[in-house]
């Protein structure tokens, strides 16, 4: 008996080995870049216009009332985007929709930015370096400690790995009195020098509340913002810009986004029908006249535009023809009645996740069972009361048992195979 | 009976725990000084920093340590053994094949689970001596899977020893080598936080399968 358990680990090993692997390797072979579509909104045609590089890498150019473009017909179409090129052929319009427009003003008043799921999914040391704001060097630099926040909010000197009690007594005492909740659900800044000013964190507390912290002039300053704690706050995201519109942006348990205004932190909702944060890549342009907005999957690729206002102005909708619908991904699933990934583009974590093919696997399934069944009835004639779990596998995992019950074979037991048979 | 099996495995891989040990002191002191003699290049933020942010494995230096271990410690215990087929000697004795198997891989994956534990250990010893509880913490999850891969490599090695037909090695090798290479694939920290528990009942799959060799080489399959 326990050789006949040690022979199925064997097998399920095997199995599982090749549900992770043979897919990759089908992948790795036929495996085709999907095409790529960037939707951009033309302030001069006033509409969605669109750029789809295709796999083969040929781009295309054109907008949704079927006109295509070539390339340098679409960049004028996009001033905000391609001045550096239009100016160089001398063709930056002055005016566009009669607002007076040229290279530094189109600079001030841009800002993007682009939020991939797999930021929602990636792992992170709690620990975080506090910045100076209203320094009186022009220049951002870096402290010599770091900050995490459980029951009280604490500053380890990273020189010699120890507390610092005279700073983390300060914070802790600033955000006790602004009704600070220990310890923080989520803590978000921008902890990088690389940035024109610091606005320091957003850290939600265990109630809910969000509060503003940072150091103005070596001292604490800490800010219940009127946030309201029901929002349900997953994630918050935070990017100083020069324009000083928003802090950055946060994303709710409901997938709803918003942006944290520098109007006393007053949220303004994005206007993104059907979007999932856990699956979807955000892009968000800023322009002088429109705040263009644009997310998608491997899938679907949506569009929206605002006014300087986030009042909606129009909005467009892309299908895309993923890996699984084409004839390469139709044979996959037939062939694979499932998968078992380890990793995903979303997530940083590894996996065990696995993923059936449905009703086309059960064709690869049944065709196995029968090479199986004449493999080993009619070819190999052996008989049908010999192994029988051996049908089984195979029934259940089609191509991946059916490889391993072949090549890993049974033996002829005998009562020895019993440890305690003697 | 299991006392004078017990000492003819200590005959057998005492001198390879002792390798094992310095070069695993080594490895430590290395990475002692290694951190330290960052942390006194570079400023201090920086490294922390870098760390933090740009997920640097400092203690990269550990990784394969464990399964080119696990993997030299099943041919020491085995690798005597199958040479000139010497195995089946012990199919004479009054024990069965399976519980002796069994009881020779027990008391080797014992040895170099509890020696490992200690490097384990060490190795975050040494993180803590520099680095905020966070960091210790990080690493302690991130190395993890690096020790189970050396449990993982041990197992494997065993049964592709034990096995004597290069059908079933080579096959072993690729399920063995395809499962571990999972453990060891990483960008970043803590990649493998939510599969130890797979990783766990993998070993002990993996550690199952030498009686299925095991009874082979005893019926002489080929």
């Amino acid at each position: 008996m326990p050789t006949k358990i040690s022979r199925y680990m064997f097998i399920l090993l095997f199995i599982l080995m090749a549900a992770v692997y043979l897919p990759e390797f089908y992948w790795k072979i036929f495996g085709r870049r999907p095409d790529y579509i960037a939707v951009q909104y033309s302030p001069i045609v006033r509409q969605f216009v669109i750029q789809r590089t295709l796999s083969y890498m040929k781009t295309e150019y054109f907008d949704l009332k079927g006109n295509s473009y070539s390339q340098i017909e679409f960049e004028k179409l996009l001033p905000f985007h391609y001045y550096l090129d239009l100016d160089k052929w001398n063709i930056l319009p002055e005016k566009v929709q009669n607002i007076p427009i040229d290279i530094s003003t189109i600079r001030k008043k841009s800002q993007h930015f682009f939020q991939r799921p797999v930021n929602l999914h990636d792992s992170s040391i709690q620990l975080f370096p506090l910045f100076g704001s209203e320094l009186d060097f022009a220049r951002i630099v870096l402290p010599d400690e770091v900050f995490r926040i459980n029951d009280r909010m604490e500053f380890i000197d990273v020189r010699k790995n120890i507390i610092n009690e005279g700073r983390t007594s300060d914070f802790t005492a600033a955000l006790k009195n602004a009704g600070f909740a220990f310890p923080a659900k989520i803590i978000a800044g921008n902890p990088t020098i690389r940035k024109p000013f610091d606005e320091g964190y957003f850290i939600v507390d265990a109630a809910g509340s969000v509060f503003h912290v940072k150091t103005i002039k070596n001292k604490p300053f800490c800010k219940k913002t009127a946030i309201s704690p029901d929002l349900g706050i997953r994630y918050i995201s935070i990017a100083e810009d020069q324009r000083r519109e928003f802090y950055g942006y946060l994303f709710t348990n409901s997938d709803e986004v918003y942006l944290i205004t520098y109007d006393n932190y007053k949220l303004i909702r994005l206007p993104l029908k059907d979007f999932t944060a856990d699956e979807m890549t955000l892009r968000f342009f800023a322009d002088p006249l429109y705040r263009v907005i644009s997310y998608f999957n491997s899938e679907k690729t949506y569009g929206v535009v605002t006014d300087l206002k986030y009042n909606l102005v129009d909005s467009c909708f892309m299908d895309m023809v993923p890996f699984e619908k084409t004839m390469i991904g139709r044979i996959d699933k037939g062939l694979f009645p499932f998968k078992i990934e380890t990793e995903s583009e979303n997530s940083i974590y590894k996996s065990f996740r696995l993923r059936p093919s449905g009703n086309l696997g059960l064709i690869g399934m049944a065709v196995s069972l029968l090479l199986f069944v004449f493999i080993k009835y009619v070819y190999r004639r052996e008989k049908l009361s010999d192994n029988p779990l051996d049908l089984v596998i195979v029934a259940l995992t089609g191509i991946y048992g059916l490889l391993a019950v072949l090549v890993i074979r049974p033996e002829i037991w005998d009562k020895s195979a019993d440890p305690f048979g003697y | 009976m299991y006392k004078s099996l017990l000492y003819k495995e200590w005959l057998k891989i005492r001198y390879f725990l002792l390798g094992y040990c310095i070069i695993f002191l080594f490895i430590a002191g290395y990475l002692f000084l290694d951190i330290r003699h960052m942390l006194t290049m570079g400023k201090p933020i920086e490294i922390w920093l870098y760390i933090i942010q740009y997920k640097m494995l400092f203690y990269r230096i550990v990784k394969f340590i464990p399964l080119l271990g696990g993997i030299l410690m099943g041919l020491t215990q085995f690798g005597p053994e199958m040479t000139k087929n010497r195995f089946r000697l012990s199919f004479h004795l009054p024990l069965p094949e399976i519980k002796m198997l069994l009881f020779t891989i027990g008391v080797g994956s014992g040895v170099f689970l509890i020696i490992n534990l200690f490097f384990y250990g060490g190795i975050l010893l040494v993180v803590a001596k520099y680095f905020a509880s966070e960091i210790v913490i990080s690493t302690a999850k991130t190395i993890l899977p690096w020790f189970l891969s050396g449990m993982a490599g041990y197992f494997s090695t065993a049964a592709i020893t034990v096995e004597h037909s290069w059908k079933y090695r080579i096959i072993l090798i690729l399920v063995a080598g395809g499962l571990i290479s999972l453990m060891l694939s990483e960008r970043g920290y803590e990649e493998h936080v939510f599969v130890i528990w797979q990783y766990i009942i993998i070993i002990v799959m993996l550690a199952v399968t030498i009686i299925f060799p095991g009874y082979r080489l005893r019926k002489g399959s080929k």
